[in-house]
């Protein structure tokens, strides 16, 4: 095969978007500051495995300059499970945890707020409610 | 360390590592060179934390380079080209004044 031909084949070639990164000129979306823009911040699981009795948002709610909380039962009724790329039927993933939470850190709810620190204050005075339920550690 | 921590010290960023305009120091450029970023978000972090390393220790070994970017997380590379690009970038500034028949 002539060189010219196949000159990305086995050849070292610099990545064009590199330069402006190592050059602090990278833009991502946490650079945009769009006027109004709501922030999220999520709720975690702090048990390996659960279920969630219930979520008491009240509180979150009731907070100066925060605008929603949304759960895992609210957002699955609106939306598709995600892709998983593994053939689990039985177990469609989605982003927020819908009744049982499969794994500590498991997103349990969505807070959107005025700024991310009021939602990350407001997550806290969410009242979830779970029962805890047996887990396994390793794959046997 | 905290942004408050700085106060009243000089403070360099990204940008400031950059020799002139459309120049790249020789940590940017090895970090190109070994493909030690993808997305680019913690670019900036590890390459001011290896500029700091090699300002104190211009002959790192693994261990100094791994704990120095410690601090620092990156999801895309595996960290093994960002370690590649700040030992290769500290054997060329080493080797700067090296008469070419001699370098690597």
């Amino acid at each position: 095969m002539s060189a010219d031909q196949h000159r990305f084949v086995s050849a070292d070639r610099r990545v064009r978007e590199d330069r402006r990164f190592v050059a602090g000129k990278g833009r991502f979306v946490a650079d945009i500051d769009l006027p109004d823009t709501k922030q999220v911040a999520l709720l975690t699981c702090p048990h390996a495995a659960a279920r969630i009795i219930s979520i008491d948002k009240r509180a979150a709610l009731a907070m100066p300059g925060v605008h929603y909380v949304l759960d895992g039962s609210e957002l699955a009724a609106a939306t598709l499970p995600l892709m998983t790329g593994l053939d689990t039927p039985n177990v469609p993933r989605r982003p927020l945890a819908v009744d049982i939470a499969r794994y500590s850190g498991e997103w349990v709810a969505a807070v959107v707020a005025d700024t991310r620190a009021l939602a990350e204050d407001a997550v806290e005075e969410i009242d979830v409610r779970y029962e805890p339920l047996p887990f396994v550690l390793d794959a046997e | 360390m905290f942004a408050p921590q700085a106060e009243g010290t000089p403070i360099t960023t990204i940008e400031g590592v950059t020799p002139g305009p459309g120049e790249l120091s020789p940590l940017q450029d090895a970090f190109c060179e070994t493909h030690g970023l993808q997305c680019g978000y913690c670019t900036p972090a590890m390459i001011l934390a290896a500029h700091a390393l090699l300002a104190d220790n211009p002959d790192p070994t693994r261990d100094d380079i791994v704990e120095a970017i410690s601090g620092n997380l990156c999801r895309c590379t595996g960290y093994a080209q960002i370690i590649e690009a700040i030992a290769l970038a500290a054997d060329r500034i080493r080797g700067r004044n090296r008469p070419s028949e001699l370098r690597r």
